[in-house]
């Protein structure tokens, strides 16, 4: 029987493992350039995750912006800097295990409060009215209701890029610059210094020609 | 169908490891903020499941706004990065210590 | 947007469109003309001023899909954040002498982040206020690298990874608290709150754990204050006058509001929390200072300690309380303004004042800046009459409202054992022998500028109930 085939089902529980698992392999990956792609898995999974919830537009945008411009920024500093495989040593065992220590402790809490959801079920493919897409749905909330913190983005992307600039601006770099307004507003005084003296005879015995032999 | 509880496995799951992964890694400074990233995907997933959920445009709307942060904190913190490296000429976590904290 | 929400958003138009101005100017005055965006900003940021006094009096307005309010609360924190900013901007002068390439960014920088404080006030609503949180800190961890000094990017880093691990925490509270309540305005989910089903509550109540962590970071109380005092000791002086004051002021109010307004079915419940980190702050603070030879870790230290005083008049959750915490974060911002103020000012070429012993002796060397030093001390000491003083009585007689005696008690052994290192640096000025008794070169711009901020501490410890009214009247109403 093909209807009774969970699709649905497997197709979620295939990317969750995915997710997690690059996850992992993220926090315990021994060189970050492994480290760096393994989060650009774990993008990838979590999107369709996205997607199956009817986020498509930010599944997409999760790509876009994650997977096409974040991890890029990230590769780039980690082909930038000289980076090397980490030793496994008694210190990273011994950091593994605090590290699990804590994320046994920290699912425990969490636990606590899903386990009283755990009846409630959604269906993932119960889609909205035809014609009105999820993007078309956050782009009107975005631009009537929410369109205060929309500025306040707007502001901090310019922050970033200024901040960005300044930090990586590079100053002493030898380099020739024009400053064309300083081109431009000197004046004839500023290159050339007329200094009045009086005039002087060439003294006999420091002009005199270097005899050759 | 699914329940809601299996996404929020998922993303409390995400966050420990995020939480994990900064206390593990010790090495790398770029490994850390890939910590953080995982972090905010968490979040991020948790928002989404709930906004599905409760079929509230809101979470969804809170997810565009992180995923624009993130990107410019993300900026911001490796140009950070970048200079502590031209300085130090490492990103080792255990080698900031020049501040003795 | 029609005119009257124009009218309510005028400070922070003004200061957002300033921004932008120096931004242009910046990139087409040459290097010789920086003074001109430092000019500027500070020129923005009195006007700014002044649009906020003719806010004073208004009613409790909303705009914006009511995302953005202005009541008694926000007109008055805002002046202070502005004032706080134009000291801090002040005390930068002789930073831009000396890096004059750096002015602009500094100053757009400076702009931005005042402007994230400003909407941080205001935002009624989840999302904004997360939005103005990261305005408010982006352009401070860019500001604490600025020199990009080995020294300066570790705390920018440091900085930058302890911010961005509080956001997320925040974050991961808020989305817990949005599944319990399905809401993100602050009105709607004190409703909800109420009406909450039991299967949901647990979720909310470990949501309100995650925000109160998350807020706990960024007002670097313990035990969430690591690396602190690194940043205070690596960043550039005129940028921690910034960071340790003004968004100190800008996080309580959001904190009152997001607690006393939205969360305050749950009250019982955070106030155990905010209890057991105000007592971490204090303790913690007060003693690690003790051993601290560094002027600028003492200082971190002991706005550790602060933060859980402050902290102590906002758990007794009435609005004598908050008023009392109000009180106390304008008096600190005040004094640890003047505190790195003087740093700056006794600091000049060749010599940095970075250790207490090099204080030594300044009584003989410079008297006037001695003495605002002493003005300064007494006051963090909370030594009458100084601003300090009401700042704490204030404090400790909200939590004996509330019958909470052994807090109270608690607080005051810390704040005798905290003395003892405030003293030490007035010891080191007056009674300790110098070795070079030339007087100390400083500008007549800082030296002013440092009058002015300590003789309103003395003026405030002199005559403190006026400002004690304004903050009662923000919420006696």
């Amino acid at each position: 029987m093909l209807n009774a085939f969970p699709t649905t089902l497997v197709v979620f529980y295939a990317f969750a493992a995915l997710l997690i698992a690059s996850a992992f392999m993220v926090i315990l990956s021994r060189h970050p350039v492994q480290s760096a792609l393994y989060l650009v898995l774990a993008f990838f999974a979590s999107a369709a995750l996205w997607i199956m919830m009817q986020a498509e537009f930010l599944g997409l945008i999760l790509i876009l912006v994650y997977v096409g411009a974040v991890m890029t920024l990230f590769l780039f500093v980690v082909m930038t800097i000289p980076m090397h495989t980490i030793p496994i040593d008694k210190t990273r065992l011994l950091y593994i295990g605090y590290g699990s220590l804590v994320l046994v402790l920290f699912l425990g809490v969490m636990a606590k409060i899903i386990h009283p959801l755990n009846h409630i079920v959604f269906q993932l493919n119960n889609f909205q009215a035809p014609g009105i897409s999820g993007a078309t749905a956050i782009g009107e909330s975005l631009y009537t209701t929410y369109v205060f913190p929309f500025e306040i983005a707007g502001f901090l992307l310019l922050v970033a890029i200024i901040a960005a600039i300044s930090l990586s601006w590079k100053t002493d770099r030898r380099k020739i610059i024009n400053d064309v307004s300083a081109q431009v507003n000197v004046k004839a005084k500023d290159r050339l210094k007329i200094v009045k003296m009086k005039a002087e005879k060439p003294q006999q015995d420091s002009t005199e020609p270097v005899q050759h032999d | 169908m699914i329940s809601l509880s299996a996404f929020l496995w998922i993303s409390s799951l995400l966050f420990a490891i995020g939480i994990a992964g900064m206390i593990i890694n010790r090495h790398n400074l770029v490994v850390l903020l890939m910590c953080i990233e995982l972090l905010l995907l968490s979040v991020n997933t948790n928002f989404v499941a709930f906004s599905h959920y409760l079929n509230n445009i809101d979470g969804k709307i809170f997810v565009f706004f992180i995923l624009a942060v993130a990107a410019a904190e993300t900026a911001v913190g490796l140009a950070i990065l970048m200079v502590l490296y031209r300085q130090r000429g490492t990103i080792e976590i255990d080698k900031m210590d020049v501040l003795n904290g | 947007m029609n005119i009257v929400d124009f009218h309510i958003l005028l400070p922070e138009i003004l200061v957002l469109a300033m921004a932008a101005l120096v931004l242009v100017i910046g990139l087409f005055s040459g290097r010789k003309q920086s003074s001109i965006s430092y000019t500027l900003s500070q020129i923005s940021l009195l006007i700014s001023v002044v649009f906020v006094w003719n806010q004073i009096g208004m009613p409790t307005l909303y705009a914006l899909h009511n995302m953005f309010i202005l009541d008694a609360a926000t007109t008055l924190s805002k002046l202070m954040i502005l004032i706080c900013a134009i000291f801090s901007l002040a005390y930068a002068k002789p930073f831009f002498n000396e890096n004059p390439e750096k002015t602009h960014d500094y100053c757009l920088l400076f702009l931005f982040s005042v402007s994230g404080m400003m909407m941080l006030v205001s935002s009624n609503h989840l999302i904004p206020m997360y939005l103005s949180l990261e305005l408010l800190s982006l352009p401070l961890y860019a500001l604490v690298t600025i020199q990009r000094t080995g020294m300066n990017a570790e705390a920018g880093m440091k900085y930058f990874a302890m911010g961005a691990f509080a956001s997320a925490l925040l974050l991961y509270g808020i989305s817990l608290v949005y599944g319990a309540t399905a809401s993100l305005s602050l009105s709607t989910i004190a409703n909800s709150l109420q009406l909450l089903q039991t299967q949901y509550s647990t979720m909310a109540l470990i949501g309100l754990v995650f925000i109160v962590a998350g807020l706990a970071f960024k007002f670097g109380a313990a035990p969430f204050h690591q690396w602190s005092p690194d940043i205070y000791q690596g960043a550039p002086t005129p940028v921690i006058t910034l960071l340790g004051s003004a968004p100190k002021i800008a996080v309580l109010i959001m904190a009152i509001r997001l607690f006393s307004q939205s969360f305050v079915t749950f009250a019982a419940h955070w106030q155990m929390i905010w209890i057991a980190v105000a007592i971490a702050s204090m303790a913690l603070g007060n003693i690690a200072a003790i051993i601290q030879n560094n002027l600028r870790r003492m200082l971190a230290y002991s706005s550790i300690a602060h933060m859980g005083y402050m902290l102590l008049g906002f758990v007794t959750q009435t609005p004598g309380g908050n008023a009392a915490a109000l009180f106390y974060v304008f008096a600190y911002a005040l004094m640890t303004l003047a505190g790195f103020g003087a740093l700056i000012v006794a600091s000049n070429q060749g010599f940095e004042v970075e250790n207490i012993e090099d204080l030594r002796g300044l009584n003989s060397r410079s008297p006037w800046i001695a003495f605002m030093i002493l003005i300064v001390m007494f006051s963090l000491a909370g030594i009458p009459p100084s601003v300090g003083f009401f700042a704490k009585v204030g404090v400790l007689e909200a939590v004996m409202s509330v019958h909470m005696t052994w807090l109270a008690v608690l607080a005051l052994i810390f704040a005798i054992i905290g003395c003892y290192y405030y003293i030490r640096v007035v010891k080191a000025m007056y009674f300790e022998p110098v070795e070079d008794a030339s007087p100390l070169y400083s500008s007549w711009g800082g030296k002013v500028i440092l009058s002015l901020n300590s003789l309103i501490i003395l003026l405030l410890g002199i005559f403190p109930s006026s400002l004690i009214d304004l903050c009662r009247a923000v919420y006696f109403s």
